[in-house]
């Protein structure tokens, strides 16, 4: 049997086993699937070609299917109706516990350093974030509850192989975007109070930055627009195009202008420590104008998949439906 | 049948299929077996059961003390080889012997008019 199919068939479901069990529940699985591929290929008498061979993985089974047979507690989350199955609650409490944890951490060390006002809106946030990863996951189970058997056995740790359409937005993709904005407004909102007294020690930040907040949360909040209307409208390609383009370019404009209005820091009274505040500025800097040569790159990718986006629309000229053959 | 009686159908044979499984395993494992040969022989014998339910199916069964398992190597790879535990042996018989009793009460049931 080809190695790297069978080893990232076995990959897939390792990811999903209990932790103490994987490695001896890989290698039966491993004999297991040797053996019918031997017994297959004796029957023939020849050896399989690779789309047998992942026929063979297609009968084992989808991964996540296959490794939630192995856990002893059937724990789910449902509110009337379940929401996340027991094949992916093992995994949603790892991903849930860790990203909560490096968030209160995160924060705490923002306390640490920036006082009280860091701690404002945590438990909205850690709301918020718990909400979006169980929508997440939920999304996930309703994919493999519908599609158990939509995988490839080529790239089993992939997302459904659904055959992606180029003029549909995908749905989980919008809800993902819906997500991280959702995540990122509250973030913003939760920092409404920065800049209005030292940062740390005698920093303060430069009004640069309370210049640019206001147009900031705006542009993050009608960020949520788009992947909202996709998520009934997966069909408006051209309009996800353009709005995407649309806060590229605003984003661009933001980050422009901060750049153009250094220095970004400034000390409450007159410097002591000047040079150190030089590099810091430097730095900062630095770490805006990388942000702005990104932006830069995203705005002229996202061109380009508009522009290809109306050349492939049929009566468009030059458009492969307009060629004659 | 409609499709609302064919799906409660399915899960009632599941329910019933379920049981049964589960004494096959533990009477086919007074000899000792590995996963792959297992499902093969039952499935031989008229009961066929997918490898991705026999294996878990083992697991639990070895947890609760009924079976016991040993790697070995047979045919230059390992090999999780599992038979009856003395505990499974005890628990087997007891099941046989509901299991007949069982079928002869479920005889008389069906063959009453």
């Amino acid at each position: 049997m080809n190695p790297k199919l069978l080893d990232n068939y076995l990959k897939a479901v390792k990811t999903f086993l209990p932790r103490s069990q994987q490695d001896d529940i890989v290698q039966e699985l491993s004999d297991d699937i040797l053996s019918r591929v031997e017994a297959q290929s004796a029957q023939l008498g020849r050896p399989l070609t690779e789309p047998e061979q992942e026929a063979i993985l297609k009968q084992v089974g989808n991964p996540v299917l296959v490794a939630g047979r192995y856990h002893p507690n059937h724990q789910r989350v449902a509110f009337g109706v379940e929401l996340i199955g027991p094949m992916l609650f093992p995994l949603y409490i790892r991903v849930l516990g860790i990203s909560l944890a490096l968030i209160v951490v995160g924060r705490t060390i923002a306390l640490f350093l920036l006082g009280e006002g860091a701690a404002t809106g945590l438990l909205l946030f850690l709301v918020a974030h718990f909400a979006a990863v169980t929508a997440i996951f939920t999304v996930a189970q309703f994919q493999l509850t519908r599609h158990p058997d939509r995988w490839d056995p080529r790239h089993p740790t992939t997302a459904p192989a659904a055959p992606k359409d180029p003029g549909v937005v995908s749905r989980v993709e919008m809800i993902v975007e819906l997500v991280i904005y959702a995540g990122l407004l509250l973030w913003l909102w939760s920092l409404r109070g920065l800049g209005q007294g030292p940062l740390v020690g005698e920093l303060v930040l430069s009004p640069v930055w309370r210049q640019v907040y206001g147009p900031l949360l705006v542009l993050t909040a009608a960020s949520l627009v788009p992947p909202l209307v996709n998520l009934f409208q997966p069909r408006w390609m051209g309009f996800r195009l353009t709005t995407r383009l649309m806060a590229d370019l605003a984003w661009l404009g933001l980050v422009g202008y901060v750049l153009q209005n250094g220095p970004w820091v400034t000390l409450v009274q007159p410097p002591a420590a000047a040079q150190n505040l030089a590099g810091l500025n430097q730095i900062i800097q630095y770490s805006v104008l990388i942000t702005l040569a990104a932006s830069a790159i995203q705005v002229l990718v996202d061109a380009y998949r508009l522009l290809r986006h109306w050349l492939r629309r049929p009566g468009v000229a030059g458009s492969p439906s307009q060629i004659a053959y | 049948m409609t499709n609302e009686l064919t799906e409660i159908l399915e899960n009632l044979r599941l329910e019933l299929r379920r049981g049964c499984l589960t004494l096959a395993v533990l009477a086919r494992l007074r000899s000792e077996q590995y996963g792959y040969t297992l499902a093969k022989s039952l499935g031989e014998l008229g009961l066929a059961i997918d490898e991705s339910t026999l294996y878990p199916l083992l697991r639990r069964l070895e947890s609760q003390g009924l079976l016991v398992s040993q790697w070995r190597a047979e045919n230059k790879r390992n090999k999780r080889f599992y038979r009856l535990s003395p505990a499974g042996e005890q628990i087997l018989a007891q099941l046989l012997a509901e299991w007949q009793s069982l079928n002869a009460a479920l005889d008389q049931i069906v063959m009453e008019k």
